[in-house]
């Protein structure tokens, strides 16, 4: 007779250690004796923690789960768990926070049939489904995620450290997430970019373009039209490539377009940083345009227009601009002139336009040596009674004294833009501006690089209001844009601040938060999950739309529960 | 086989006719003389022994490293019906055992009282010893505890159960005080094995806070739990 589990017994007579010798056999026998599930010996560790639009998802590496927590009445969580791969890479929330992606390198090396190979799991949270599993030939570190939600693309990334031996940094693994049912294309498809010596360092997904308008442009009913395309920008350390997205599942997808930087004639290494896509008309063929910034002076304008060579339908021009410095940002803005370019030149302390055909230049002197920038112009336009058609953009830096402004383009007599205007009471550094979603968006927070607080930029009032904390705060924006959380890391203060009152109202918890997720909760309002990193995790739960320690409630052992 | 059916039936048998008698006394005149008791058979019994039971419930995962549990048995019976080579022995009987663990770093532990009321038939083999089988119905207070630092206090739940073995063993008569005046007292050294069995119960363990406290909190649950399964008993006992 063999014994019900396990190959060899584990058990022992414990304390009295009685050795009756024939009846421990028996029961032996009968009743076999193995080992527990290795899910209750292995430690938590520290899980990945993912904000989702109805939840928060608590990636369980060691025991190969996601588990979604949901918020529900009375401060409650539910919680759903997902098995995922073997030995998670990277996490990924889609932009709308409806699915989870989760990148694995599985068993590596195999040294069974049984071990996991590398892949890719997809969560959806809003349906419930069964996540989708999509395998990968060789384990790869980096994901990016499309933002409309089509296209993944898990590649190895030029500072990431290779699980493998030997590893091909250009090779890409594309996703199509939404499947035509009427086609057989491969899904994943697995390309190695074309290389002059570079590696992905980034990638961007286009929205639609208009690259070939004699074919048609003109979608119906949302579809995309034949001669739309959209586009997957890599770049590399030396060079850009476009790939078309489209005709990638084909069975013999066309070659991509390598957009060279360097030049030959020098040892000079130009590298990308940073590219702007013009995606405002997709039926428009002027409109199919990407500026990249580089790390030289230069601007590389590229217009995608037809083309009858192949093996792809368009060709880039390209255009070379030197805007005399490095620019450290670029965005295509419309002006009374026309559509341009326009870079922040911070070591210059100006910003120019550049006119994507002609290369034609105009310096604008600035009052302080911006670095960044981003448009505002859907936020002023829709409070305008008479919309200029022109952009407005913030500005703003990081260096000291650069503050913010307004820099609204345009023409007026005398110089090329309407106006800039400096918010004189900010003259601190800006670190990082985030956008306010749903209910406000003409609010903007403004982190500080130095000190403590932070700012709330009123778009139309033009005014920046500081909140003055005790520490510096790790800031949480709620998506519905009803207000914003504050937190001490590793600590238990806690504000929530409202919109656009910006009245703070402290809260405390009774344990040090990692993060703070506001979250839809299940029965129509909003919860703040705050996560403490102890034991098996725990959270306290707020009710977000009237928060109080009073009603909050403490979840504890989130990652106990059996498996 | 044959002796084992017998067995069984005097159990019922004798259970049957303990109620029985309180109905149909006999009057004192028609009885015979009773032969004096057989104090190899007729007697007062305490056992105190070792359990060990195998529990293969995924809910005793997190309170133990295997499917082990060990407890400490003690009982007390008395023999109230004889029947040539048979008698019967209902008794009291208690096992008490505690497990510990660590599930997922967290210190957990689980403690059980069994109160059973153990009706035993025997089979008198000479002077030897007897064969046994033994049901006993009866209750199980099982008290689980987890320490999760994430918690605001221990997550704790104690609940009644009801339960119920049924084993057969043997009882070797190890030594006997020389036959003479006075009561005769036996030592005994008997083995069991059967199964027991626990209603299932959900792990879905709160938070043990202070009474009085106006936190709000969860708890965690941690499956179901049956702490039933083979068994095996091993016990020395004394006899009067």
């Amino acid at each position: 007779m063999s014994l019900a589990r396990g190959d060899v017994p584990s058990c022992y007579l414990h304390d009295g250690r009685v050795t009756w010798s024939l009846v421990a056999m028996t029961a032996l026998a009968s009743g076999g004796c193995g080992s527990r599930p290795s899910y209750w010996d292995s430690n938590v560790g520290t899980p990945t923690a993912q904000g989702l639009a109805n939840g928060v998802a608590l990636v369980d590496d060691a025991n190969h789960r996601a588990v979604l927590l949901t918020a529900e009445a009375d401060q409650q969580l539910s919680r759903a768990s997902f098995s995922v791969g073997h030995q998670v890479r990277n996490v990924v929330a889609s932009p709308d926070g409806k699915r989870l992606f989760v990148l694995s390198t599985g068993d590596w090396p195999r040294h069974s049939a049984g071990d996991e190979r590398p892949s890719l799991t997809v969560i959806d949270t809003s349906s419930g489904a069964t996540p989708t599993r999509y395998p990968l030939p060789e384990p790869l570190p980096d994901l990016a995620i499309d933002p409309q939600g089509r296209y993944a693309v898990a590649y190895a990334g030029a500072q990431s450290t290779s699980a493998s031996f030997v590893q091909n940094p250009n090779e890409i693994v594309l996703f199509d997430l939404k499947p035509s049912s009427q086609t057989d294309s491969p899904n994943p498809v697995s390309r190695s970019i074309r290389s002059f010596g570079g590696s992905p360092s980034r990638l961007t997904f286009t929205p639609e373009l208009c690259v070939h308008a004699a074919i048609s442009c003109a979608g119906k009913d949302g579809a995309p039209a034949p001669g739309q395309r959209r586009l997957l920008l890599i770049e590399s350390d030396i060079d850009v490539t476009l790939l078309d997205l489209d005709h990638a599942f084909l069975a013999t997808p066309p070659a991509e377009i390598t957009v060279r930087l360097t030049s030959g004639a020098s040892a000079r290494v130009v590298a990308p940083r940073g590219l702007a896509v013009d995606g405002y008309d997709m039926s428009s063929p002027g409109d199919a345009r990407i500026a990249l910034r580089t790390d030289d002076s230069n601007v590389f304008t590229i217009l995608l227009g037809p083309s009858t060579g192949t093996p792809n339908d368009f060709a880039p021009t390209i255009n070379l601009t030197d805007v005399g410095g490095a620019p450290s940002s670029i965005a295509f803005v419309h002006t009374d002139q026309g559509l341009r370019v326009a870079a922040l030149v911070p070591s210059a302390s100006n910003a120019v336009l550049v006119e994507p055909d002609t290369s034609l230049t105009t310096q604008i002197a600035l009052p302080a040596p911006y670095a960044s920038m981003s448009l505002v112009t859907s936020v002023v336009d829709a409070a305008s009674t008479a919309p200029s058609g022109t952009d407005t953009a913030l500005l703003w830096g990081s260096a000291t004294g650069s503050g913010v402004a307004f820099w609204t383009l345009g023409k007026t007599v005398g110089q090329p833009y309407r106006s800039i205007e400096v918010l004189p009471d900010v003259t601190q550094p800006i670190r990082s501006v985030h956008d306010v979603p749903g209910k406000n968006p003409q609010l903007k927070v403004l982190e500080l690089s130095q000190g403590s607080g932070f700012l709330v930029l009123d778009l139309l009032a033009r005014t920046a209001s500081p909140l003055h904390t005790a520490q510096t705060p790790t800031l949480a924006i709620s998506p519905d844009g009803s207000g914003m959380w504050a937190f001490a890391p590793d600590g238990t203060d806690l504000a929530r601040i409202s919109f656009p009152s910006l009245t703070p109202l402290p809260l405390t918890t009774d344990l040090s938060i990692q993060a703070v997720y506001d979250v839809a909760r299940r029965d129509g309002g909003r919860a703040l999950v705050a996560i403490h990193s102890r034991g098996t995790l725990g959270a306290t739960v707020f009710d977000a739309d009237n928060p109080d320690t009073a009603t909050a409630r403490r979840v504890p052992a989130l990652l106990l529960e059996g498996p | 086989m044959k002796s084992l059916a017998m067995l069984l039936a005097v159990l019922s048998a004798t259970t049957a006719a303990s109620v029985a008698r309180a109905d149909d006394v006999p009057a004192p005149e028609e009885t015979p003389a009773a032969p004096a008791a057989d104090a190899h058979k007729a007697m007062w019994r305490f056992e105190l022994g070792y359990r060990g039971a195998f529990v293969t419930s995924p809910g005793y995962g997190p309170f133990s490293t295997d499917d082990y549990f060990s407890q400490v048995s003690v009982a007390a019976s008395r023999t109230v019906l004889v029947r040539g080579r048979f008698s019967f022995a209902p008794g009291l009987a208690w096992d008490y055992g505690t497990t510990s663990a660590t599930a997922r770093g967290d210190i957990t532990s689980l403690t059980m009282h069994r109160l059973g009321v153990p009706l035993e038939g025997r089979m008198h083999v000479a002077r030897l010893g007897y064969a046994f089988v033994r049901v006993a119905p009866g209750v199980v207070l099982t008290a689980a505890e987890v320490q999760d630092p994430s918690a605001p206090a221990a997550l704790s739940k104690n609940r009644w159960l009801m339960a119920a073995d049924a084993s057969a063993g043997y009882a070797w008569l190890a030594w006997s005080r020389p036959e003479g005046p006075g009561p005769m007292a036996r030592l005994w050294l008997q083995g069991e094995a059967g199964y027991g069995w626990v209603a299932t119960e959900r792990l879905d363990l709160a938070p043990d806070l202070a009474s009085g406290s106006s936190q709000r909190a969860s708890g965690a649950d941690l499956g179901a739990l049956a702490m039933r399964g083979v068994f095996f008993r091993a016990a020395a006992a004394v006899s009067f």
